[in-house]
């Protein structure tokens, strides 16, 4: 007999990753466009910094929790997902800083470009798990 | 790599969703196994042989010794 519960399962286990993954990649980005503020205080500094243990520890907690419910074929989707956005939004990144201090574009690390990067990174997140399932 | 799980599923008259079950994998998988978009890992295509009571080779063909 077809179980409900067990049918679904895998498709919430893979939504739960999908979210995961891109709220850790959004606070990654975020933060750094808090960091890009001069006026940030030295306090909040620390604060930011001391975050990250709480912060890493559940974050790893959760995705071996979420990874854990995926099946073969869904981590390889997620993982090559992770990868391209990665690839995808690090590029970007990399081309600009490199734009930027040989002179050729007088730009700055703007919290808009950090969240134009986490747009980038969640539309190749998006697009190469629709396109593989 | 084809493969002749949707004939033996049908033979069987199960759902894409009941084998998926049985196997412990999602709908998903099973969809992109039959279609050929993905290649089961060795644990699972052994569990598809024995589910359907086959050797592996009855199911999956290797495209270069067709």
């Amino acid at each position: 007999m077809t179980n409900p519960k067990q049918k679904i399962a895998h498709g919430k286990a893979s939504r739960k990753y999908t979210l995961l993954s891109l709220l850790v990649a959004g606070i990654i980005i975020a933060e750094s466009a808090l960091l890009s503020f001069e006026q940030i205080p030295v306090w909040a500094q620390y604060a930011i910094a001391l975050a990250h243990i709480p912060f890493t520890i559940l974050v790893a907690t959760l995705g071996w929790r979420a990874l854990k419910e995926l099946d073969e074929m869904q981590r390889l989707i997620h993982m090559q997902a992770f990868i391209i956005g990665v690839t995808g939004s690090g590029a970007i990144l990399i081309t600009y800083t490199l734009l930027v201090s040989v002179g050729l574009v007088s730009g700055q690390f703007t919290w808009y470009f950090w969240a134009f990067l986490w747009i980038i990174y969640s539309l190749s997140y998006a697009f190469v798990t629709k396109k593989m399932s | 790599m084809e493969n002749k799980l949707k004939i033996l599923r049908a033979e069987k008259d199960w759902s894409q969703a009941d084998l998926a079950e049985r196997l412990s994998v999602s709908r998903q998988t099973v969809n992109a196994i039959e279609v050929g978009k993905y290649d089961p890992s060795l644990p699972l295509a052994f569990g598809i042989a024995r589910l359907f009571g086959r050797q592996i080779e009855d199911i999956f063909i290797d495209g270069e010794n067709k």
